[in-house]
């Protein structure tokens, strides 16, 4: 329970720092992907649109170039007609001269003869040594600088022989004079120049001169007819260009990129012009394969002739320089350049845009990797505060419940003392937690120690109610006997009056006897004496019977006193059992109907005993007139008895006195009768008395049990209660 | 609640059961001397010295007569300095209870400032009794004479 709530805090910690950080790493790395998609993209566009440009740029540089060397030559060309002015015209001489004609491409030989050609009066003539002069031509070099040569038409066809020329041909470190140029090339098409200038106008552009290109301005030489009979031409070697070629070295793309310029047409297409530090330049590449077996050289001349001005294409590729062991993935950007039949590339290697690439990727992933430690960081703080904070909260938590186990345990006295020990030092929920349960044990300890009070109370009051129990039974016991004794006494009683009955009539009749002796005569006188003895006799009889049941009476009347006395301490005995059972609140509900039934039984018994009371001094009163009537009738019987010789005389009167004494023993026997009949109801009375305690003892008896009910009641309520123990002995 | 029930003269009286200690039968009083007239004596209850007011004399002046239904009731007594006592009342026909609910009761409709401890009346059967307010019944200076006189008794 405690670790979970605890691991709930951290988990909820850290739930709290991993989800900002986990969404912060997701959309990181989403927009890492994405930004390095955009960015390989841009930066590709960025390095087609700089190679492009690049290539552009060199173009551009070339047609500057190109339109400078064409004014330079332009000029060149001026000049060299102001020359040829000067010293006349150039005409064809009667005489002719054979050449051996050299055909520049195809380097076929044919001799051929034609007019020499004079310039003002004088023959040109035939000078190859470069120790001799030519004119016009070597003038042209010393002033220009330019190549400068002129051209003697062959034929029909316009092909042109070279008769002056400062050109020196490397190979004999001659003048180039002899050879000629066809006006139709080996492979078909017509030479432009020559097309040109046959038409009767001047060029300006590109040719080839033996071997190399010039840029060229050519001016036909008319006759006087106006016929084309030659070239007057001066060019520049278009290499000769050199601060062009170094600048295109110089020129670096990307790291280890560079320029290059193929050929692109005639017997210059695929051939290398200018290349990577001019260290393959010259080299035919048209049959060259990328590391794929394609061959790139070619798509890139067709792709290149089929552009338009100023237009650039892109390529991949994979290149392998010399020099390096394997091929590299190579984009390159290219121009075709018309004047100069040049397509010009710039290359690079993707590995550089790969590098910047992966230095851009490098950083995202750096940054991803910084957002993670410091997300991991994040977490492991929030952790380590939330074990910190959790083991805050939790601890005071574990205290009280370790209290409330305690408590449970019914060890109050411990958990009192262990707030005495706990120091609450947290100033949140947990101290009003921590509070309330301490208040609540200091109730629970006043409760429990209240409810120990009274179960003692109780106890008490349950013992005491049981000894009244206990006390009562003997009384009501001693009373059972004392009602038994009763009523033996007055049955002995009843007995008496009938037997006292029974002699008075025997009195009667004897008396009657007597006065019908005494009628009869007075010679019975002797007879008379001892039945009047007999007479006495039984009157003393009575009188001691008379004293016996007076005696009884008496005992009767003390018993009564004691019942009274026993009733009397019944009704206060259930007088406090009532007061107790009412102190006893609910456990004391069932006896306190038995203490008010015991309380009606004592007012039964009080009421019974006082009936016994008013009979007894009844019975009491007519015993004593019975013994006075019989003391008086003793007194007389003795006078007769006495007298009875006097009174032979008196006879008469004896016998009218005789006669006088059965109304009398009528009266007497009626007081028996009534006697008798007062002992029998006494008898009931003692037979009532004797059911009704009977009953108070069933009554006891449940009282009895009612208290030990109690008693089992308190004795369980303690048992419980003493669960908690409220001083430290555990 | 528990009445304990009693007779003054002819009027039937009633003590809350709740303060009533124990009914003991009547017993030779030893004499107060000096307390006021109402007091009947002092006697030995359970070794301790008890004080017993005679509530018939108290409440008519004439002193209880000795029945055997006269009996002395027990009561705890908190004096104005909040100490408990037992205090003995006698009265006669001291023979039962009654039980009733405080809702019972009916004010008598008469104010009886010089007897503060007669209470409510409480209609019971046919007949109707008053309670006691045991708290009322002693002014201060007896308070003070009789507990002062029997010590330390609670």
């Amino acid at each position: 329970m405690k670790q979970r709530l605890k691991y709930k805090i951290i988990g909820l910690a850290s739930l709290a720092a991993l989800l900002p950080v986990v969404i912060i790493l997701v959309i990181t790395s989403i927009q890492n992907r994405h930004v390095s998609s955009i960015i390989t993209e841009e930066m590709s566009s960025q390095m087609q649109d700089h190679l492009g440009q690049i290539a552009r740029d060199v173009a551009n540089l070339c047609g500057t170039a190109n339109d400078l060397i064409q004014s330079y030559v332009s000029h060149g060309h001026n000049v060299a007609e102001k020359i040829v002015h000067e010293k006349g015209s150039i005409c064809l001489d009667k005489e002719t001269v054979t050449w051996t004609a050299i055909n520049q491409d195809t380097k076929q030989v044919a001799p051929v003869t034609l007019p020499k050609l004079n310039l003002g009066k004088t023959w040109i003539g035939v000078i190859k040594s470069t120790s001799a002069d030519s004119p016009v031509v070597d003038e042209i070099k010393t002033l220009l600088g330019c190549t400068c040569t002129i051209f003697q038409r062959m034929n029909q066809q316009g092909d042109m022989l070279r008769v002056a020329t400062n050109l020196v041909n490397p190979a004999t470190q001659e003048r180039a004079i002899g050879t000629f140029i066809p006006a139709v090339s080996a492979d078909g098409p017509p030479n432009a120049m020559i097309a040109t200038v046959l038409r009767g106008e001047t060029y300006h552009g590109r040719s080839r001169v033996i071997n190399t290109w010039h840029l060229t301005c050519d001016e036909p030489i008319r006759d006087a007819a106006g016929n084309v009979i030659g070239i007057l031409h001066v060019g520049i070697r278009q290499e000769a260009v050199e601060s062009l070629r170094k600048a295109i070295y110089k020129t670096k793309v990307g790291k280890d990129g560079y320029v290059w310029v193929l050929g692109g047409k005639g017997s210059e297409r695929g051939r290398y012009i200018i290349s990577k530090n001019g260290e393959r330049d010259g080299e035919d590449i048209w049959t060259a394969t990328d590391g794929d077996g394609n061959l790139f050289v070619q798509t890139i001349v067709n792709k290149a002739l089929a552009l338009q001005e100023g237009e650039v294409a892109t390529i991949r590729y994979s290149w392998k320089n010399p020099g390096e062991t394997s091929s590299r993935n190579k984009i390159a950007a290219f121009i075709y350049f018309a004047p100069w039949d040049w397509i010009i590339g710039a290359g690079m290697y993707e590995d550089d845009y790969l590098e910047m690439r992966r230095r851009t990727s490098g950083e995202m992933q750096s940054l991803f990797v910084w957002t993670m430690a410091g997300g991991l960081a994040l977490l492991v703080s929030a952790l380590l505060a939330a074990a910190l904070l959790g083991n805050r909260i939790v601890r005071p938590v574990e205290n009280i419940i370790a209290i409330a186990q305690e408590i449970a345990r019914g060890n109050i006295h411990a958990a009192n003392r262990a707030f005495d020990s706990m120091q609450c030092v947290s100033r949140d929920e947990t101290r009003d937690l921590h509070e309330a349960v301490k208040e609540m044990t200091g109730s629970l300890h006043a409760l429990v120690s209240q409810v120990q009070r009274s179960g003692i109370q109780v106890t008490a009051a349950s013992t005491q109610i049981a000894a009244s129990a206990r006390q009562l039974e003997g009384t009501v016991s001693r009373q059972t006997e004392s009602t038994a004794e009763v009523a033996t006494e007055s049955q002995q009683i009843s007995d008496t009056s009938q037997s006292l009955a029974q002699t008075m009539s025997r009195v009667r009749s004897a008396t009657v006897e007597t006065a019908g002796r005494a009628a009869g005569g007075r010679d019975d006188i002797v007879a008379l004496e001892s039945t009047m003895q007999q007479l006495l006799n039984a009157t003393g009889l009575i009188s001691s019977k008379l004293a016996i049941i007076r005696e009884k009476a008496g005992r009767i009347d003390g018993i009564v006193t004691t019942i009274n006395k026993m009733s009397e301490q019944t009704n206060l005995l259930s007088l406090n059992a009532s007061i107790e059972a009412e102190k006893a609140g609910e456990y004391g509900q069932g006896f306190s109907v038995v203490a008010r039934e015991i309380g009606k039984l004592a007012d039964q018994t009080a009421v019974a005993t006082y009936n016994i009371e008013q009979m007894i001094r009844e019975m009491q009163a007519a015993v004593t007139a019975g013994v006075m009537e019989m003391d008086k009738f003793t007194s007389e019987i003795r006078l007769g008895a006495a007298g009875i010789e006097k009174i032979s005389a008196e006879l008469e009167t004896v016998i009218a006195q005789i006669e006088e004494l059965p109304p009398r023993f009528e009266e007497i026997n009626d007081g028996m009768q009534h006697q008798s009949r007062g002992a029998h109801q006494i008898s009931q009375a003692m037979l009532q008395l004797g059911a009704a305690t009977r009953q108070t003892m069933e009554s006891l008896r449940e009282f009895k049990g009612a208290a030990d009910q109690l008693n089992d009641a308190v004795q369980s309520m303690q048992s419980e209660v003493a669960r908690f123990s409220l001083r430290g002995q555990e | 609640m528990l009445l304990v029930v009693f007779q003054i003269a002819h009027d039937r009286f009633g003590l809350d059961a709740a303060q009533v200690v124990e009914v003991v039968p009547l017993v030779a009083l030893k004499q107060a001397h000096g307390a006021p007239g109402y007091t009947a004596g002092l006697f030995n209850y359970r070794g301790s010295v008890v004080p017993v007011i005679d509530l018939t004399a108290l409440i008519t002046g004439t002193p209880c007569p000795r029945l055997l239904s006269t009996r002395i009731m027990l009561v705890t007594y908190t004096d104005a300095a909040g100490a408990q006592h037992v205090l003995g009342l006698l009265a006669e026909r001291v023979l039962e209870t009654v039980t009733c609910s405080p809702q019972d009761f009916q004010s008598p409709g008469i104010a009886s400032p010089e007897a503060p401890y007669m209470g409510d009346m409480l209609v019971d059967g046919d007949q109707m009794l008053r309670r006691i307010t045991v708290q009322e019944l002693l002014p201060p200076s007896v308070q003070e004479l009789l507990f002062a006189a029997c010590g330390e008794a609670s």
